[in-house]
């Protein structure tokens, strides 16, 4: 570390010289204590005991009220008669607001004592902060503090931060103080428990930033001092007794967690230099996400939600920040990575956590909770249930193995995730990349893919991993949740959980690479519980604002990667309003589905202007989710076989033990126990009936629909389980633990399938074996068809007919920017018109077909991946292909039949000549394009072009534009499908489309909604926290009034502290 | 927890609301329909290519025997016939290896027209391949070869196969049987020849791993890889690529009346056949062999309609496994008596049929031809020529499959006459029974499109009585 030799800018002191003087008491500088306090406990005395006592000749004492209920003058003025006393003004000023209306009523001082109410200092512990601000030409000097409890306990001598504000003692806890950090140092900063500073840098810096109370006021203002190259130390001579009053004061008083996080961000978010935010918003933002989804099943939820809502919160409000740090940076003097010796490394964090180091509040909040968790977990592992959750755990971890180690297979809509900015690139583009392309909008899962790639710093193949692998146990957790709601007791919820996690349906989802029905599998249970909050079917009522809006938000979010999902609630609101039939609670029922039918609406609303496209729903429903002719025999049904998981006899031990829930239960449960078969029982006929009834109709595909089956039969099982008598085994201990042994059996087959470690997935696919395409771009652009049967096609397929549908990639095998493909429009057609042309003999052209399009490969996978799922056989499309005189056949795996397109040319050409002459609108386009040869056709590059034709292979519309030598070029179909520019002179062309600018305004216009739809959810939230906060209050006051009549006269025997410190 | 409070439930009404749905889940599951996704694939014959879909975006066909130099052993004529009311083009392009530039030309048909192209014309080569391409449906192709006086005529191919059967090869001392595998597709294709015997299999090292380059025809002589075995069976298939098989035989009159015969392959063995060209005369033998290429012995049943409106007793022939079987159906069959011939398989042991004709002093002229037959059948048969020229005679044939009385009527077709067709008198033709339509006495001229139309499905073929013999089926239109 270099730091300046002395304070740049700074006027110092004269008294500033070598070597430090015994301080005579004649030429002491002077010093004024500022002591902020409210509403103190019986502490106060002591602080002021201790600062009478100082030896130090010219010290002042001013305490700063800051809004106590009851003026302390009184105290002041018994405990210390010198001291002064300065009412706050009205408000809450916060520990540095009142620190600094107390500094500045003083004139003349040269170093200023910042002091809590609740320190009692050692007489000499003044003299030696002044002493050893000259000695060590610091600005800021603190003292060692320990406990007053028991002062042999050490508590900090000075701190450290981690690159993410983090604070960091060193101190294990209750370690003693036994002269071991004595050393007088440099740290980071210093507690504002005790604080010396120069008046001159107190004033220069502005004093404590007041919007960084409470917990981080003192880290600010020595991270600015830093900045501004003055030096930091702390003098262990110098001791203070803490007494750590916080948790002590009133509600109202007392920090809270999500406070305290949100100035600590706050504070990392003003100090820090632009390129350091660039590296720690990133890091952080994926910390505290790991922190709030490690926590997120257990009772510190809470705590962790504040850390990833600090994040938030602040990022939000960039503008009040920027007042801050436009402060802060001004004063910057040196460079962050000056300041990293002084910080502790990345690895301190989990270092200090594994170690059980005394850290900042955040770390000793995780420490509190993973010690709180093993003592409890003391007491619940030998729960056997508990022992399950673990296995299942643990197996979900083994089963999933390989996604993490070799990555996800590309296996249907499975696609590989590019980049975080090529994702947000296909977002924000007015041209949607699908198909032949349209200027659909693109869907927001691609937003949200970006957004998880951002957050784990651009790892969207880890970000992938885990929204995939996580799925299981999300949807597990989903479930448990819904039985509790429901009346399940803990065996009940953790066998819900379990049967639900264990179900075929989501290894189903993995196997086949279902994207979107995984991610609803996971939402679904969720989407259940607000339904039923908001219907209040065990309270009537109506549904509040905040319920709906987050059931139109959660609903949002699983139709935005599976848009069927909004139908699959409505499907379970529908199916307890016919179960109301036999059970009653008719109208809570339809409270659930009203109430699924606008959280479907806000859905929908948050979704534009995606939502925009739906309108293509009924001309194309493949393009939203429903694109699947099920063949499916009701005893795979009932099992959830509806892949390669499930199969056997296990899966009937989940049916049986939620057949048992029916024979089980009683009372209210009974009435659960029958809604839950209602759900699945609407499930099996949701798949069931159209496939046997309208077999050419298009429906989701059985795994999504069945997730709710799935769900009905969790929770069945686990009310049968909670159905047991207490104390006594009889008949229904018997069946209840029948119905365990059902989950067991289930579970058998769950672990059987995570033998592989990929779910039965394919251990490669066909898009990572065609990668080489990719590197073949420089060629020129072109397109991959893929052909066959939809089950085993990449991505979203567009159907041919006779159950045949292809798939179209870009430059290759395709990703994820390509999913949830746009609805096809009339220039899509001629591709399914060419294959269906070929596949019926009437054309031996395909390959010039095809050629327009720029299909430069056709392949036709028989397997999902190389050794996966068969679909079905397909002799015509095998023959038809092989009589292609255009397609040259090229060496694959056996699974997979790949041909190159001879007659192809790059999508981006312009030709000359006789072959100039492309027709625009022909009668028949495909005679047109089989008639003509352009294969002999380079690509066109950024360089000056021949005149001639430019052909461009997007799908005709108005709004591409090609520009060459400062002039629009005359823009016309080719071949009524694509576009061709004609170019007269000699020129680079650029080609273009209009709708960028109209396209961004509306991305715009959707985050602003987001925005707002998720500030009013979480002013809602805050207006829930606050009325649980009002209402203890108004317990307080009640039971202090009440305490106050009967003649309590010491605060701490009343019943008052009791309830705040409990 | 302990269970919320709420509505209670009655067990039995709920028990019994359950079970009722499963109990409907469960009849819906038995009845409604199985989705079977019917891809719509062209149905065409194994044996003899159809005629295109009048709705195809574009028709391609391949010629593979034949060859276009000077001097060669089956000089190729292409025969395009424009099955359409507007006039076409044609473009006939000469593949001769794979290191060469394909020679192209586009030639232009005229409406109901016929157009007859030398290959050597466009290229000169010792083994071309021949490819017809038409931005249209309604054209059929045939290809003429001729040797010396020699000449016979039959149809082109309209899609490439992995496998290609004959069953009546002939490679005995004075006969050559060449195969022409033709590859007219931009990657290589591997090819194994194996051949069926009276004896068994054989698979000469020879014969094994052939390749056939891009864009090339390859002939492979198989008199020479094995000798002196009639009638012998032939299975071509491609472990690489595909490609298209046709086989001639050629007699040079030293073991039997001279002459010049062509057949393309089928693509697949079948459980029925016929053939609607049997012809007896004095003079004149007529062998039909069935090839079992599976592994299961089976019988036949062969049926012989003849035209005097009776039949032949059903006979049941037993062909081995990997083997063939021969039926000298001149033995049965008196002289002046045309004739058609059914032959009926096992579903799980389909055959190969083909007939063998030949023809010696008396009969005049003298000759060789060979047919597979058909496995299709349609109400409309076309022809893109009736007679190779018109020095000599033709008939067609018909054969009514349909198990009713048919009308049968002959339509030929005249270049650029805005009242064609001309039809000939139509007959009425039982059930089962075969009508012949002579050629010469209908006046119907060698540069006329023929198409066959009955009222019911039907079997159509053709027998060129001369100047050279030749047999063939037409062209079905399949719907």
């Amino acid at each position: 570390m270099s730091l300046p030799d002395d304070l740049d800018g700074l006027p110092l002191p004269p008294e500033f010289d070598e070597p430090p003087p015994e301080i005579a008491d004649d030429a002491a500088p002077p010093v004024v204590a500022v002591v902020v306090t409210r509403n103190p406990g019986p502490f106060l005395e002591a602080t002021l005991a201790g600062l009478g006592a100082q030896d130090y000749p010219d010290l002042s004492v001013l305490v700063v009220d800051a809004g106590s209920t009851v003026d302390p003058a009184p105290r002041v003025a018994a405990a210390l008669p010198d001291a002064f006393v300065h009412r706050g003004s009205s408000g809450r000023p916060g520990f540095g607001g009142a620190a600094n209306e107390g500094f500045e009523l003083v004139q003349g001082a040269t170093f200023f004592l910042a002091c809590h109410d609740d320190v009692a200092l050692a007489p000499d512990a003044v003299r030696i902060l002044v002493e050893e601000a000259y000695r060590s030409n610091a600005a800021i000097v603190g003292p060692k503090l320990v406990s007053a409890e028991d002062p042999e306990v050490l508590l900090e001598v000075g701190r450290s931060i981690d690159r993410l504000g983090g604070s960091h003692t060193g101190i294990e806890p209750g370690e003693l103080d036994q002269e071991q950090h004595d050393a007088v140092r440099d740290v980071f900063y210093v507690s504002s428990v005790a604080l010396l500073v120069r008046a001159d840098l107190f004033a220069q810096l502005g004093g404590f930033d007041a919007d960084t109370f409470p917990g981080s006021e003192d880290l600010d203002l020595c991270w600015r001092a830093r900045l501004a190259g003055a030096r930091i130390v702390v003098a262990p001579d110098a001791r203070g007794a803490h007494v750590e009053a916080a948790s002590e004061r009133q509600p109202g008083d007392a920090p809270t967690a999500r406070d305290v996080a949100r100035r600590r961000v706050r504070v990392v978010l003003t100090c820090y230099s632009l390129p350091s935010l660039v590296r720690a918003i990133p890091l952080g933002v994926a910390l505290a996400l790991l922190e709030a989804v490690l926590f997120a099943p257990t009772p510190r939820r809470r705590q962790a939600a504040a850390v990833l809502g600090a994040w938030r919160w602040n990022l939000l409000r960039l503008g009040r920040i920027r007042r801050a740090r436009r402060r802060a940076q001004a004063g910057r003097a040196i460079h962050d990575r000056d300041l990293r010796e002084l910080q502790v490394g990345a690895s301190a964090r989990v270092g200090a956590f594994l170690s059980q180091h005394h850290a900042d509040e955040r770390i000793e909040s995780l420490e509190d909770r993973v010690r709180d968790s093993i003592e409890s977990a003391g007491t619940t592992l030998v729960h056997p249930a508990s022992l399950a959750l673990i296995f299942f755990g643990i197996v979900v971890a083994l089963g999933s193995r390989d996604f993490f180690s070799s990555g996800v297979p590309a296996v249907g809509s499975f696609a590989m995730w590019p980049g975080v900015r090529a994702l947000a690139g296909a977002f924000t583009s007015p041209w949607r990349y699908t198909g032949l392309g349209s200027t659909a909008a693109a869907p927001p899962a691609l937003a949200l893919m970006a957004g998880l790639g951002t957050v784990l710093v651009g790892s969207v193949g880890l970000a992938q991993a885990l929204l995939v692998t996580l799925a299981i146990p999300v949807g597990a957790l989903g479930a448990l949740r819904v039985a509790r709601h429901v009346g399940a007791d803990r065996s009940g919820m953790i066998t819900a959980g379990l049967a639900y996690g264990i179900s075929a349906v989501a290894r189903n989802d993995l196997a086949t690479g279902q994207l979107g029905p995984l991610v609803l599998f996971a939402l679904l249970p969720f989407l259940v519980l607000l339904m039923l909050r908001a219907g209040r079917f065990e309270a009537p009522g109506s549904p509040g604002r905040r319920q709906l809006l987050g059931l139109a938000i959660v609903t949002a979010l699983a139709s935005a990667w599976f848009p069927p999902a909004a139908l699959v609630v409505v499907l379970a609101a529908l199916a307890w309003c016919v179960a109301a039939l036999f059970i009653g609670g008719g109208a809570a029922a339809l409270r659930g589905l009203g109430a699924t039918l606008i959280g479907a609406a806000g859905a929908a609303v948050l979704l534009i202007p995606w939502t925009g496209t739906a309108a293509h729903g009924l001309a194309d429903p493949g393009a939203f989710g429903f694109s699947v002719h099920p063949q499916i025999a009701l005893s795979q049904l009932v099992r959830f076989h509806t892949g390669p998981a499930g199969a056997g006899v296990a899966g009937y031990g989940l049916l049986a033990a939620a057949a048992l829930a029916l024979l089980l239960a009683t009372g209210p449960r009974l009435v659960w126990v029958v809604r839950a078969w209602a759900l699945t029982l609407a499930a099996w006929a949701a798949v069931l009936l159209p496939a046997r009834f309208a077999p050419g109709m298009a429906v989701p595909p059985p795994e999504a629909v069945l997730s709710l089956g799935a769900l009905g039969v969790a929770l069945a099982a686990g009310l049968a389980v909670t159905s047991r008598p207490p104390h006594r085994l009889g008949w229904r201990g018997i069946g209840a633990v029948a119905a365990i042994a059902g989950v067991m059996l289930g579970g058998l087959g769950f672990a059987a399938d995570a033998l592989d470690g990929r779910w039965l997935s394919p251990s490669d696919s066909w898009p990572s074996q065609l990668a080489f395409t990719r590197d073949l771009q420089y060629q020129g652009q072109f397109r991959v068809l893929w052909v066959g049967d939809p089950a085993v096609l990449p991505l979203e397929s567009a159907p041919v007919g006779g159950g045949l549908s292809y798939t179209l990639t870009r430059n290759g095998p395709g990703d994820a920017r390509e999913l949830l493909r746009a609805p096809l429009t009339h220039t899509d057609h001629a591709v399914s018109e060419a294959i269906t042309d070929a596949v019926a003999g009437r054309t031996a052209r395909l390959g010039r077909l095809l050629a327009p399009m720029g299909v430069r490969y056709i392949v036709f996978p028989q397997l999902d991946g190389p050794g996966g799922v068969a679909g079905r056989p397909l002799p015509a499309l095998d023959a038809a292909l092989r009589n292609q005189l255009d397609f040259a056949r090229l060496g694959s795996d056996p699974g997979l039949e790949l041909y190159q397109n001879e007659a192809w040319f790059p999508g981006r050409t312009v030709v000359a000549g006789r072959h100039g002459a492309i027709p625009a609108r022909p009668a028949d386009p495909a005679r047109a394009a089989a008639g003509t040869d352009l294969s002999a056709s380079g690509s066109l590059g950024s360089g000056p072009a021949s005149p001639g034709t430019v052909l461009w292979f997007e799908a005709y519309d108005p709004g591409w534009q090609a520009h060459a030598g400062g002039t629009t070029l005359t823009h016309q179909p080719a071949f009524g499908v694509t576009n061709q520019f004609r170019l007269s002179t000699r020129a680079a062309v650029t080609i273009s489309h209009t709708g960028q600018t109209r396209r961004y305004a509306l991305v715009g216009g959707e985050v602003l909604l987001w925005l707002l739809a998720l500030a009013w959810w979480a002013r809602g939230r805050r207006r829930s926290a606050a009325g649980e906060e009002r209402e203890a209050r108004r317990v307080a006051a009640r039971i202090a009034h009440e305490e106050r009549r009967r003649g309590f006269a010491d605060p701490l025997e009343s019943d008052v502290e009791f309830w705040e410190q409990g | 927890m302990s269970p919320r409070r709420g509505p209670t439930v009655r067990r039995l009404p709920a028990l019994v609301a359950i079970l009722a749905v499963v109990a409907g889940l469960v009849a819906a599951s038995r009845a409604g329909h199985e989705f079977s996704p019917a891809v719509h694939a062209a149905s065409a014959p194994v044996s003899g290519p159809a005629a295109p879909p009048a709705d195809a975006v574009s028709s391609t066909w391949y010629c593979a025997e034949g060859t276009s130099n000077p001097g060669g052993r089956a000089d190729e004529t292409i025969i395009v016939a424009n099955l359409a009311r507007r006039a076409t083009t044609v473009t006939v392009t000469v593949l001769s290896g794979s290191g060469r530039t394909p020679a192209s030309r586009q030639e232009h048909v005229a409406a109901l027209g016929q157009r007859r192209v030398v290959v050597s014309s466009i290229r000169a080569a010792a083994e071309p391949g021949v490819i017809v391409e038409a931005l249209s449906g309604a054209v059929v192709v045939e290809h003429e070869l001729s040797r010396g006086s020699d000449s016979t005529v039959g149809p082109c191919a309209r899609q490439a196969s992995q496998s290609w059967y004959f069953a009546a090869g002939d490679t005995n001392f004075g006969m050559e049987d060449w195969l022409a595998l033709f590859n007219p597709f931009p990657d290589d294709a591997i090819v194994d020849v194996t051949f069926l015997t009276t004896d068994g299999v054989q698979s000469p090292e020879a014969s094994q791993a052939l390749v056939v380059p891009r864009h090339s025809r390859v002939s492979v002589p198989l008199h020479e890889i094995i000798r002196d075995q009639a009638p012998l069976g032939v299975l071509v298939h491609a472990r690489l690529g595909r490609l298209v098989a046709e086989q001639s035989l050629y007699s040079d009159g030293s073991n039997g009346p001279a002459g010049l015969a062509t057949a393309l392959g089928a693509t697949s063995p079948a459980t029925s056949w016929r053939v609607p060209t049997g012809d007896a005369e004095n003079g004149a033998t007529a062998t039909l062999t069935v090839a079992n290429f599976t592994t299961i012995n089976t019988h036949i049943t062969l049926g012989v309609t003849l035209d005097n409106n009776t039949s032949l007793p059903s006979q049941q022939v037993s062909v081995p496994s990997m083997t063939l079987s021969s039926v000298t159906l001149s033995q049965k069959v008196a002289p002046g008596t045309g004739y058609a011939v059914q032959v009926r398989a096992p579903r799980r042991s389909p055959v190969v049929v083909e007939l063998v004709e030949t023809w010696a002093a008396p009969a005049a002229p003298v000759g060789l031809a060979t047919t597979l037959g058909t496995t299709g059948e349609a109400s409309r048969w076309a022809f893109a020529t009736g007679r190779t020229d018109n020095s000599g005679d033709a008939q067609l044939a018909a054969v009514n499959v349909s198990g009713r009385p048919l009308t049968v009527e002959m339509l030929a077709y005249t270049p650029g006459d805005p009242n064609s067709p001309r039809s000939g008198p139509a007959q009425a033709v039982g059930a089962g029974k075969r009508a012949v339509f002579p050629l010469t006495t209908d006046g119907v001229d060698a540069s006329q499109v023929i198409v066959l139309q009955a009222d019911g499905p039907i079997v159509a073929g053709r027998e060129v009585l001369g100047p050279s013999r030749s047999l063939s089926v037409g062209f079905p239109e399949l719907p």
